[in-house]
């Protein structure tokens, strides 16, 4: 049983997330497997086919999802990096170093499952599109985020060094996003959900669709818990294999 | 103030003793004319290349010799000197960062016109893109030291810098080259020439302060 905790600080400890983690785990692996195939059966079986774009248009059950992640977990890697420098919580470093890998390969199936969308519709793979460049550029700073904890050993200098580089990566990405949408908005459809209705697709999809989206945030969550725990207890054995030697 | 003059006269004296300039110019003179060598074969050669051409091998001269910019004075306790010293960090990245542009950038920019010239782009057009690299590059200079700042004391950090701190250059390369294209069209975007200013002066101001920020992890 969970006790009552103070405060939100004290899941920062990592045995606390260990052994939080290990009870909502399961939880999330069913919930994932649940909402994932609900959204994605219904959307690719039981959805009409659009009357431009035929059955291609069933890919943004996947395409959407995936590309929200992308941009979504550069910010909580993000977060989580000011966090670290802030207040020190080894798990919240862990969780944005944790949080890389996923989110390079969402940003890499959004690529490709749009580049297998773009040939139908557009006749090409790969356009220097506005949309399309600004999720190249994200891939490049995924890539300069990753190479610093695949170069050097993990320390507290490497956190502090990776949270400043996820820093000024995040400001000078956003930059270049606006400096690509400066002359022209490009090939690309607007965005496909928005908070007023007036802009969004139709409701057929909309509900598939908004399932798809929870399901794949719950993926995210649940590889991402994974992650972190496996990362804490290579640590903890790091520690004791040291502890052992000298 | 009379440190960072001194300094700042140490610096220049100390690149210029280095060879930098001719280093730098050489690698620009040399990337340039291989990639259009390239382009000839191909047969793809014209003024929109050029441009192109040019803003990349400004980026790339400008990651040279960043690696050595903190990595010498870090390994001789030089830095460890001023950063005890009362003259702040900030002022000495500053200082840093003003003499890496002028022994690297400077000399290439003056080279522009003199390599446009024969390629296609009009005297007046390749000096007024000389005047928008002239107040942009600076950033350039300034962001690397970003990268200098991360890979200190890591052996092999070049290949480092590149890939931390190319992407970066990003927003000033693409409005760089946007605006180029434009004023050899003979078409002038006020509004875009002042976001690239605009982006050259945020980043002389703020990159010092984060560059500081980062060297100072590495002495704790």
């Amino acid at each position: 049983m969970i006790k009552f905790r103070k405060n939100i600080w004290e899941f920062a400890n990592p045995n606390n997330f260990l052994s939080i983690a290990n009870k909502i785990i399961p939880f999330f692996l069913i919930l994932t497997i649940i909402t994932l195939s609900l959204g994605l059966v219904w959307g690719l079986f039981f959805t009409p086919e659009d009357y431009r774009q035929g059955s291609s248009v069933k890919i943004i059950f996947i395409h959407v999802p995936t590309a929200f992640l992308a941009i979504n977990i550069y910010f909580m890697m993000l977060l989580a990096s000011i966090i670290w420098l802030i207040r020190r919580h080894h798990v919240s470093l862990i969780a944005a170093k944790s949080a890389a890998l996923i989110g390079l390969i969402m940003t890499l199936s959004a690529v490709l499952t749009g580049a297998i969308w773009g040939k139908p519709i557009w006749g090409t793979y790969w356009a220097w599109d506005p949309r399309l460049t600004s999720f190249a550029i994200l891939l490049m700073f995924y890539l300069g985020y990753l190479s610093i904890w695949q170069t050097m050993k993990f320390s507290d200098k490497i956190g502090d060094l990776s949270s400043w580089l996820c820093i000024v990566g995040s400001i000078f990405a956003l930059l270049s996003r606006y400096a690509v949408f400066f002359w022209d908005q490009g090939l690309h459809q607007g965005p496909s959900l928005s908070l007023d209705k007036e802009e969004n697709i139709d409701n057929v999809f909309y509900f598939p669709l908004i399932i798809c989206i929870i399901g794949f945030v719950l993926l995210f969550l649940t590889l991402l818990l994974i992650r972190i725990k496996t990362e804490i207890q290579k640590r903890k054995i790091n520690i004791l294999l040291n502890a052992r030697d000298g | 103030m009379k440190l960072s003059f001194h300094l700042l006269k140490y610096e220049l004296l100390f690149a210029l003793a280095n060879k930098g300039i001719l280093l730098s110019t050489s690698f620009f003179i040399i990337l340039i004319l291989i990639v259009g060598i390239g382009f000839g074969q191909i047969g793809e050669s014209s003024e929109k290349t050029l441009l192109a051409i040019i803003w990349i091998a400004i980026s790339l001269s400008s990651l040279l010799s960043i690696k050595t910019m903190f990595q010498e004075d870090f390994d001789d306790g030089t830095l460890d000197l001023y950063i005890l010293s009362n003259t702040s960090i900030e002022t000495i990245i500053f200082i840093k960062s003003i003499v890496h542009w002028i022994t690297t950038n400077l000399p290439i920019i003056t080279l522009i016109p003199l390599i446009s010239f024969p390629l296609g782009i009009t005297i007046y057009h390749s000096i007024l893109i000389c005047f928008v690299m002239l107040l942009s590059t600076p950033a350039l200079s300034f962001i690397s030291t970003i990268g200098a700042a991360l890979t200190l004391g890591e052996k092999g950090g070049n290949l480092l810098i590149s890939i931390f701190i190319l992407p970066t250059f990003l927003p000033i390369i693409i409005f760089g080259m946007k605006i180029s294209l434009l004023i050899t069209n003979s078409t002038y975007d006020i509004m875009a020439h002042l976001i690239l200013f605009a982006l050259s002066l945020i980043c002389i101001a703020i990159t010092p302060f984060i560059t500081s920020l980062i060297i100072k992890i590495h002495y704790t």
